[in-house]
């Protein structure tokens, strides 16, 4: 029964901030905050469905947010200024914009096998700064009532921006979980020397996993552009913190192999539980800040103290 | 695979463990008032943290005030605001970090009956009715005025000569310090048009970045007689530059917001003057609308003051609006 323990572990931390902030205030556990708190993860979702990929294969990405807010400023571009005006249109280039460079930053990895944290750290400054050249340093704002429906509107009562999270969690949770191209990414995050051993194009394999990576960051780009009715090149500063600590407190192994999409997404719920529970108490951003860090803590400790019980 | 039903049957027996503890929702407090505002980093706000709580607890009101971390987190304050308009307060003041991430959460929150309301005027009346959420007010200092109110000082002070002055922009793309040096070079052109702004120039709100800049504008300009920055910090931070090429005399420097360190200048022969914002007041105001504030009320708009500092007003004190400065 408890055959994954990180995944448990998580699950029951869930549990125990609802059973808290339930008691705490009332309001918690009615369908419109659930709702509240689900769209508010929408964009940390995303992200962190990318981050899960890339953490999966043993690397990690410092750039998805940056990625993200140039995908969100390309788009507003385009909607802005190039005439583009189908949502679909613009939602695709979100994501295209988002895998283009995330391939650029697999490729990057592959010719200069320097390790991911260098070139996506560098990447991260390229991609917020071309945002800023494009934007001019400020959001783009003021877009059609279709595009900003799409992270405002309501599809059978249920915010838009929750369908997109669920819609990235379902098909990253069949890409990684039921697909040869998912076991290849754990294959080569448990070891590279085995996988490349076995006949796995790992080069090949690394530029897709980045380049999917950077497709979510994109995506999330785009809700966060729906969402906020802008552009913003400075959309989402610390946001690849806090989805590398949502895959973390998934159960995810940060040096790669192990990662559950099931894990991130209650990662991704405990972050936004932690963060609405505490603003409907009314408790300062400050000591929000604290408890994440506070609650990453503590599920480090947890797993050192369960691995050594095993 | 087994693993993943088995995680997910944990799931749904946690949910159905937890779902019982949900309450009706009508237990919740009537008549809270939320105010929502940017980040208490910033002393503008806490200034207004302070006005709001403050009068707040001289009416007996329950006002609840949420803070994102910076003034730029549009999305973090979106987020916020919806969570705050689901608890069904009688009203929302909210200084948003843009309007669209105000209106927007303004339309949740009037779907849930919710009064709402805008500080430090970030979002016009018209703006929001045209979006079909009507405000009860708005409350805040208008920045066009501040840079007016700069001009005809610097204008009255410096009559029968012809300046040469220095221009200090705010942040590239900030709204308010676009206003505040609008409203400033309009106001002079039209009072003074025998001034002459030799640079005007964006220090980034920096107040180092404003020492280099007025430093070597300086040596270009020996001749330059005033500085008119943005914001205090870069007032400061000129000043600075003034200080060590030994031109503090020479040059004089006005700066934007009131500061203490700016008000502790000012009194000691330093900066010229500040004009003063008063977020203690913004919040105060807000405060005493929210409590008079009815449904469907048409838009009230307040412009709150923005008194220019100089040593002469704060010596003698006996200004009204001097109590609000913090």
């Amino acid at each position: 029964m408890f055959a994954n323990k990180p995944l448990i572990q998580c699950a029951l931390f869930l549990v125990l901030l609802c059973a808290v902030f339930s008691f705490a205030t009332p309001y918690f556990l009615s369908l419109d905050n659930m709702m509240s708190i689900l769209s508010a993860g929408a964009v940390i979702g995303l992200l962190a469905v990318g981050a899960t990929f890339v953490i999966a294969a043993g690397g990690i990405d410092l750039s998805c947010a940056g990625v993200m807010a140039l995908a969100s400023v390309v788009t507003a571009y385009a909607l802005k200024n190039m005439g583009v005006t189908n949502p679909a249109v613009a939602f695709l280039l979100a994501g295209l914009t988002g895998a283009f460079i995330g391939g650029l930053t697999g490729a990057l990895i592959n010719v200069t096998r320097a390790p991911s944290f260098i070139i996506t750290l560098g990447m991260m400054s390229i991609a917020r700064a071309l945002a800023l050249i494009l934007a001019g340093g400020i959001p783009i704002y003021g877009l059609a009532e279709n595009i900003t429906a799409l992270g405002q509107g309501r599809v059978f009562g249920m915010p838009a921006a929750v369908l997109f999270l669920l819609g990235g969690f379902v098909l990253a949770g069949y890409l990684l979980g039921f697909t040869r191209f998912g076991r290849h990414i754990l294959a080569f995050g448990d070891s590279a020397m085995a996988a490349h051993a076995t006949g796995i194009r790992t080069n090949l394999l690394k530029l897709k996993t980045f380049a999917l990576a950077g497709f979510f960051s994109g995506i999330a780009g785009f809700v966060f552009m729906a969402r906020t009715n802008s552009g913003d090149p400075s959309a989402g500063m610390g946001y690849e913190l806090m989805a590398i600590t949502a895959v973390i407190l998934g159960g995810a192994n940060l040096f790669g192999g192990r990662a559950h999409l099931l894990g991130t997404f209650m990662g991704v719920l405990c972050l936004g539980v932690l963060q609405n529970g505490l603003t409907l108490l009314a408790i300062s951003t400050f000591y929000q800040v604290l408890f994440v860090g506070i609650v990453l803590l503590l599920s480090a400790f947890l797993r050192r103290f369960s691995a050594r019980a095993s | 695979m087994v693993r993943f039903y088995q995680c997910m049957a944990f799931l749904l027996l946690a949910i159905l463990f937890v779902m019982p503890q949900a309450r009706a929702l009508d237990e919740a407090p009537q008549e809270e008032y939320a105010f929502i505002l940017m980040s208490r980093a910033n002393p503008y706000w806490q200034a207004m943290i302070d006005g709001i709580e403050d009068t707040a607890r001289d009416n007996g009101m329950n006002a609840s005030v949420h803070l994102v971390e910076s003034d730029r987190a549009a999305e973090e304050q979106l987020n916020l605001c919806l969570a705050v308009a689901g608890k069904k307060p009688k009203l929302l003041a909210m200084s948003s970090v843009n309007s669209s991430v105000g209106i927007e959460c303004f339309k949740r929150a009037k779907e849930l009956g919710v009064i709402v309301a805008d500080m430090d005027s970030q979002i016009t009346p018209e703006q929001a009715a045209a979006a079909g959420v009507p405000l009860a007010f708005t409350v805040g200092s208008d920045n066009l005025v501040i840079g007016q109110s700069a001009a005809i000082f610097l204008t009255q002070h410096a009559k029968g000569t012809t300046p040469e002055i220095l221009v200090l922009e705010g942040a590239a793309g900030s709204p308010a310090g676009e206003k505040r040096v609008r409203g400033f070079k309009e106001q002079l052109a039209k009072d003074f048009p025998e001034a002459k702004i030799i640079s005007s120039v964006s220090a980034e709100w920096d107040r180092l970045k404003a020492m280099q800049i007025a430093g070597d504008t300086l040596r270009a300009h020996p001749n330059l007689d005033y500085i008119y920055a943005a914001n205090d910090l870069m007032a400061l931070g000129a000043l600075e530059a003034m200080k060590s090429t030994g031109k503090a005399g020479q040059v004089k420097v006005i700066g934007v917001d009131g500061i203490k360190d700016a008000r502790d200048s000012v009194m000691q022969d330093g900066l010229l003057a500040t004009v003063a914002q008063l977020p203690y007041l913004v919040g105060k105001r807000a405060v005493e609308l929210a409590i008079k504030a009815q449904p469907d009320q048409p838009a009230h708009s307040e412009v709150t003051a923005t008194p220019v500092l100089t040593k002469e007003m704060l010596t003698r004190g006996t200004d009204p609006l001097l109590d609000y400065v913090r």
